[in-house]
């Protein structure tokens, strides 16, 4: 049974926009969901929808089952439930590393939301910061980072919990070429290791092919999900190695076609 | 130039100064003019020996100085308690606002005789000055701090699965904390001006009445000396706040660019 079940959901903004038109999406456990599309097709609306997030004057029909808890039916009382329960880790684009906070404060404060500082959990965090090579640093203050290591660091914190799922939204995003590469790797082998559900949502074409064991193309606003494309090169990945491979450039050619097409209409529209 | 050297200058530039101001101002006085208008450095230093060693000193010094610092932490707690409040009801918000803007265009001298009617002549008039001042400094921060927090952060604590009294104490609290300490200083400075125009309107004690009544007898010197004590008060406070504000707010980035 699917994790995540997205069905026919639609959802219009309390200024008229519609951003979501009858998405239809299963997410199987242990999935790796690249979600891609032109800038404003809704791909941020569907992951806060995920997420639980739901702009109280937005008007929203259809179903998200998450962990057979149906998050807009129940939105109120189970959302939190979900959280707890299912476990949802969120990264986002922006930084959003509490400034007073050192490193390893930052990466804990979701175990002291939930009460689990116990050495088990913080031995965990000091094991996650490690695997992506953030050990030495936990005394500092991200003031004194580089938006590298604090990305990365947004990323332990989302999995110090141990979340089933985990909601990326293009979480390299303000990252220059190399260090997203790098982050890239990082991130395939921390899925490798982590066995987690993925939502990775990106406009970078390359990076939903090196992170997905799917790929998703939505279409222009209001988004739908166009096509679902396999990608079934093994983790952990070598961004490097893999995008000089014949199959790769394969695959880029067919969905580049796919989002094409829907980017030109984006102007067009 | 190297920074020891630098900072030897730049201390006997200091000392020199002063020693150069303090010369003119002592060969002038009764001189040129009446030591009774401009007073003159060597009487100041007599009277400031003289004031320092009388029982007066410390008991107007602990006055001033108590209703300083309970005005400064009353004011403090109060305006960001306040601000909070506010800023959980927003109709409540709406309709108050014309209202403590209104009160706080009010120049605080001209609240201070009504506060000494309602709070008497002993030190609870002074601190509420003092406090009428730093409320509104910290309530205004606290409006800022709530107002500018990252909505991705508070998106993240509810992921997190965090409650509204965690969300609370680990988001915002924290980020007005970060915004009333920059104001600490300038609140430090204020609550002692508070203090000191709440002694003129009406007291029996303090620095700042000690002044009043000296000037009343033309004491100009005598009350140069109490300008100098209050001068070294007030600096040591912004010292010591600055001390309490980069302890504090030690996690903040350093200033990269510098004016000189």
């Amino acid at each position: 049974m699917a994790i995540i079940s997205v069905r026919g959901l639609s959802v219009v903004y309390g200024n008229g926009v519609k951003a979501l038109d009858s998405v239809d999406l299963d997410i199987e456990e242990g999935d790796v969901v690249s979600l891609i599309g032109p800038s404003g097709c809704g791909k941020t609306t569907l992951a806060n929808m995920i997420l639980g997030v739901i702009p109280p004057e937005a008007s929203v029909s259809g179903s998200i089952v998450v962990s057979g808890i149906d998050i807009i039916k129940d939105r109120k009382s189970l959302v939190e439930k979900i959280y707890r329960d299912v476990g949802v880790g969120y990264v986002s684009q922006v930084d959003t590393l509490l400034p007073w906070r050192t490193l390893m404060d930052n990466v804990i404060l979701p175990l002291q939301i939930r009460g689990m500082t116990d050495p088990e959990h913080m031995d965990r965090a000091k094991y996650l910061l490690g695997l992506v090579g953030l050990q030495g640093f936990e005394n500092a203050y991200p003031h004194q980072l580089s938006g590298g290591m604090r990305q990365r660091a947004q990323l332990v914190r989302a999995l110090v919990t141990d979340p089933k799922i985990l909601v990326m939204d293009e979480p390299f995003g303000a990252l220059d070429a190399l260090t997203r590469v790098a982050l890239q790797e990082h991130l395939t082998r921390i899925i490798a290791e982590t066995r987690k559900t993925v939502i990775f949502i990106t406009h970078d074409l390359d990076e939903a092919i090196t992170i997905g064991t799917k790929v998703a193309v939505m279409s222009k606003r209001p988004g739908r999900i166009k096509m679902i494309k396999r990608i079934d090169f093994p983790y952990p990945r070598d961004p490097f190695k893999l995008r000089s491979s014949r199959e790769f450039e394969d695959i880029r050619s067919e969905l580049w076609s796919s989002l094409a097409s829907e980017v030109i209409a984006g102007e067009q529209g | 130039m190297s920074r020891a050297r630098e900072a030897l200058v730049v201390n006997g530039l200091r000392i020199l100064i002063i020693a150069v101001l303090v010369a003119l101002w002592e060969y002038s006085a009764d001189r040129y003019i009446s030591s009774l208008i401009i007073g003159k450095p060597s009487l100041i230093a007599v009277k400031l020996y003289e004031y320092i060693l009388s029982d007066l000193f410390r008991e107007d010094l602990i006055f001033t100085m108590q209703s300083t610092i309970l005005g400064l932490f009353l004011g403090i707690f109060g305006g960001v308690a306040f601000g909070i409040i506010f800023s959980h009801f927003r109709l409540f918000a709406k309709s108050v606002e014309p209202i403590i803007l209104a009160i706080n265009a009010l120049p605080r001298p001209a609240i201070a005789p009504i506060l000494v009617i309602w709070f008497g002549f002993g030190l609870l008039s002074k601190v509420m000055v003092a406090f009428s001042i730093v409320f509104f400094i910290a309530f205004f921060n606290t409006l800022n701090g709530i107002r500018s927090i990252n909505p991705e952060l508070l998106k993240i604590a509810r992921v997190m699965g965090a409650s509204r009294v965690q969300i609370m104490r680990y988001i915002v609290i924290p980020s007005i904390l970060s915004w009333v300490f920059a104001a600490f200083k300038a609140s430090t400075s204020f609550a002692l001006i508070g203090a000191v125009i709440g002694e003129f309107v009406g007291s029996t004690r303090g620095l700042g009445y000690r002044m009043l009544i000296l000037s009343g007898y033309f004491d100009t010197s005598g009350v140069f000396a109490i300008l100098i004590l209050l001068m070294i008060l007030g600096y040591s406070l912004i010292k010591i706040s600055e001390r309490v504000e980069n302890i504090i707010l030690k996690w903040r980035p350093p200033a990269t660019t510098s004016l000189f």
